[in-house]
């Protein structure tokens, strides 16, 4: 029972852009305040959204993300302000 | 139709996101008779159509707003979406309806605006637009179900193909009808958390009394208020300004609720979210297949690192040779077919100044004019198409991060490639950009693209004055000039576009974001009537413009007429007439002719200015002859070309650049030094200065009528100026410093 508690996984949320190509997360929340979370946020982006990378540009930015099933392209700048519990 | 009819007219607006084919179905309503205005004090186009009621047959006015995401206003366009749709727009009353398009493949993201719509009060239609891919992609709704949830009727069509139109126009007869012959069903009415509702209660009425919103429209506009908690949206920072009282107990609201722990940024968003969600839910009755393999695989290899790039330059390649190469062969046509209506009036009219005031001023206005069509065509064919088979936001998906340096973003590679073979079209391009700064940025970066009107000045000034000088073996001078004048055009657009997005152009904070839509086969008929569309608007809103102005460069260098002068050289004709004979009077007249029109254009208003503007480019190695030029470079810069070989007494010649005119500018001697006037160094400087200049009339014309003012094209016109004087100035002062001047 003790050895199970030890290993109770832990979810960090990361910033999605430090993502990789095919993985997903779960939006968590957002890293700073700015103006832009708001544009981000009505594009479907809210707390629990499923986010899936799928792939970044060929000279690595932007990226391209499948949200509430469809494909946006975000810069990662903007992208480093979304937090997400990464796919265990 | 006239303005008091107008005022008559009941109005109902279209509102939907970017791309869900909002445009199409505007089309489809009104047919092609939209007519475009400006929101009063601000330069977002107001664009409105006439459509006919089924049934009572009564008149409606469609209003087409600009596509938006949201109902909280950052940008001009969605503040006028905004401002209409809550009857606060000066200038446009408040719609009686509002027609919701949405993109049935993309569903829940488009409902969140169609939801605030709702919000406001006002009756609404929601319309499933591109049912066709959704049906395609395997989703199937249930629209009875839709609409007890929205309380709104809900109707399915594919505006391109014009399906599901004439349902649609039912629908807003029926919701535009008397209140008893519809049944309405309960309104959407959005949820939201307890702490948030009970300071909304008190704050929505107020924002009613205050701003001047309908009391239906106040709940939901006080939620945005609430809810922009960096107050940047444009009615939260008036209201900071007009109703302090009102912004403060907003702002104690704000705190209130963050105290109790809700984030009021995401307030709104988050409960939107919900609700959409539980719709989706029950709305839904197939979802759609996972993947669109085919769409899957182009992907993998049109975002390719490699063979991504590859391709689009490829495509690059092909569309840019298509303005500058292929467009030519219909521009020669159109100037063939002048030549021969030219020549049909020189036969058909007796000499005189209303034959001139025919051929030279007005054909060669409306050839000015037309010139400009094939090259319009062309682009808009293939920016027509790569949007409507999806691979426009892939281009901009791989091209963003090199545009992004410059301030730009990756849509505005385009318009500025296609600035390399005209600045008139690729301004036109720009409209692909939604970001209104950068587009405006890239609008004012495309003049400084080196045009295909400056390579004959480019030719005459290197062909007849840079050395053929090996430079490293395999290039010569000759050749490494020309591609310097590019990396500087190159260079100061770009850095111009960066510089003013740093500083006027700063933009309103928004994330660069785009869709990227599966691939799907091109609809030709909607990419021919794109084509149409934009030629047709450029001959009517900028060609009788540039047609006017052509005509008045025209009378600058054809007038004041000198009879003395005439006579004199009538007098000479007719001696060598009876002097000579065969190919040496030939010759002689050809001489003659020439030397006439040399001397009728020096004497001309155009001489005049050219004289009278020599002082201020005299310090760039100018003088009043190359200024005349300049002068007439404004009808296409290539002007300056054979304006200069009529000034020199040389024979027009058709093809490149005259050898006589090369000869004629290497002998010219200045009159002040008694040296050749044009040295190496005024070539540079010439070239340079065209490079940094906006002689382009057309050029003008255009940026006036995309950004709706003249404030812009006036602007461009004097800093491009002052560049380009600056320009030629440094590059002739510091070459006649180290001592090239003088070689």
């Amino acid at each position: 029972m003790s050895d199970l508690k030890n290993h109770e996984p832990v979810a960090e949320p990361a910033s999605l852009d430090t993502l990789r190509a095919g993985e997903g997360g779960v939006v968590s929340g957002y890293r700073g305040h700015s103006a832009v979370q708001l544009r981000l946020k009505e594009l479907g982006l809210v707390r629990g959204t499923r986010v899936l990378v799928k792939r970044f540009a060929p000279l690595g930015d932007p990226m391209e993300l499948v949200v509430r099933g469809y494909a946006l392209s975000i810069r990662k700048k903007d992208a480093a302000q979304i937090l997400v519990i990464r796919d265990l | 139709m006239n303005p008091r009819q107008k005022t008559s007219l009941r109005e109902i607006a279209l509102v939907g996101n970017p791309n869900s084919g909002k445009t199409s179905v505007f089309n489809a309503l009104t047919g092609l008779r939209h007519h475009t205005a400006n929101y009063p004090g601000v330069t977002v186009e107001k664009k409105t159509g006439p459509m006919k009621l089924p049934g009572s047959g009564e008149e409606i006015l469609v209003l087409d707003l600009p596509g938006t995401y949201s109902l909280i206003p950052r940008s001009l366009d969605e503040k006028v979406v905004h401002d209409v749709l809550l009857g606060v727009q000066s200038g446009t009353v408040r719609p009686s309806l509002v027609v919701v398009v949405l993109d049935a493949t993309n569903f829940e993201r488009n409902l969140y605006l169609a939801l605030q719509v709702i919000g406001t009060g006002l009756p609404a239609v929601l319309v499933l637009n591109m049912w066709d891919l959704a049906v395609e992609r395997g989703l199937a709704f249930d629209l009875a179900k839709l609409e007890t949830w929205t309380g709104c009727p809900c109707v399915k069509t594919v505006g391109n193909r014009r399906d599901g139109i004439a349902d649609l126009s039912h629908a807003i007869g029926r919701a535009l009808g008397p209140a008893g012959a519809r049944e309405t069903l309960p309104c959407f009415f959005l949820a939201l958390p307890y702490e948030v509702e009970s300071e909304l209660a008190a704050l929505s009425r107020e924002v009613e009394t205050v701003r001047g919103v309908d009391s239906s429209a106040s709940r939901e506009e006080a939620l945005r208020l609430l809810g922009d908690t960096y107050e940047e949206s444009a009615p939260a920072a008036s209201l900071a300004k007009e109703h302090p009282a009102l912004a403060e107990k907003i702002r104690l609201s704000r705190a209130r609720l963050q105290g109790l722990g809700v984030d009021t940024s995401s307030v709104e968003a988050e409960a939107r979210y919900r609700a959409i969600e539980k719709i989706w839910a029950d709305v839904i009755a197939r979802k759609a297949a996972a993947g669109h393999s085919a769409s899957e695989r182009l992907d993998v290899f049109l975002t390719h690192p490699v063979w991504g790039l590859l391709f689009f330059i490829f495509l690059m390649a092909v569309i840019f040779q298509s303005i500058f190469t292929w467009a030519k062969v219909p521009m020669d046509w159109i100037a063939s077919g002048i030549n021969l209506l030219a020549h049909g009036v020189e036969a058909a009219l007796p000499d005189g100044e209303f034959r001139h005031l025919l051929i030279d001023g007005i054909l060669g206005g409306v050839g000015n004019v037309i010139v400009f069509l094939p090259q319009i065509f062309l682009l808009f064919f293939f920016i027509a198409f790569f949007e409507d088979t999806g691979y426009m936001a892939r281009a901009a998906f791989v091209l963003d991060r090199i545009m992004k340096k410059t301030g730009l973003n990756g849509k505005a590679f385009l318009p500025l490639l296609s600035s390399f073979a005209c600045a008139v079209p690729g301004i036109l391009a720009t409209r692909t950009i939604e970001d209104r700064p950068t587009r405006m940025a890239a609008i004012l970066a495309a003049p400084f693209m080196s045009c295909s009107a400056r390579l004959p000045i480019y030719a005459l000034m290197i062909g007849a004055l840079i050395p053929a000088v090996p430079v490293l073996g395999a290039f010569d001078l000759k050749g490494l000039t020309l591609l310097a004048m590019y990396l500087l055009s190159v260079t100061s657009g770009l850095g111009v576009a960066a510089l003013f997005r740093k500083t006027v152009l700063r933009g309103e904070q928004m994330p660069f974001v785009f869709e990227l839509p599966p691939y799907r086969l091109p609809h030709w008929k909607n990419i021919l009537a794109v084509m149409w569309d934009r030629g047709r608007e450029f001959l009517e809103r900028a060609g009788s413009i540039i047609f006017c102005l052509s005509i008045l460069l025209w009378f600058l260098v054809s007038y004041p007429r000198h009879p003395a002068v005439e006579a004199r050289y009538l007098a000479e004709k007719q001696t060598a007439r009876v002097q000579l004979v065969g190919e040496v009077l030939k010759d002689k007249l050809g001489e003659l002719d020439r030397l006439h029109r040399g001397e009728e254009i020096r004497l001309s208003y155009a001489g005049r200015l050219g004289r009278w503007i020599e002082p201020a480019i005299r310090p760039l190695g100018f003088d009043w002859k190359i200024g005349i030029g300049i002068i007439g470079s404004f009808a296409a810069r290539e002007v300056f070309v054979s304006t200069l070989a009529i000034v020199y007494n040389v024979g027009e010649q058709d093809g490149p650049v005259s050898v006589d005119l090369m000869k004629a500018v290497r002998s010219e001697i200045s009159p002040r030094t008694g040296r050749p006037l044009y040295t190496p160094l005024v070539g540079v400087s010439v070239m340079v200065f065209f490079v940094l200049g906006s002689q382009c009339m057309s050029t003008l014309v255009v940026i006036k009528r995309e950004t709706h003012s003249w404030f812009w094209p006036l602007f461009t016109f004097f800093y491009m100026t002052a560049l380009s004087w600056l320009g030629a100035f440094a590059v002739y002062r510091l070459g006649t410093w180290l001592g090239w001047g003088t070689a």
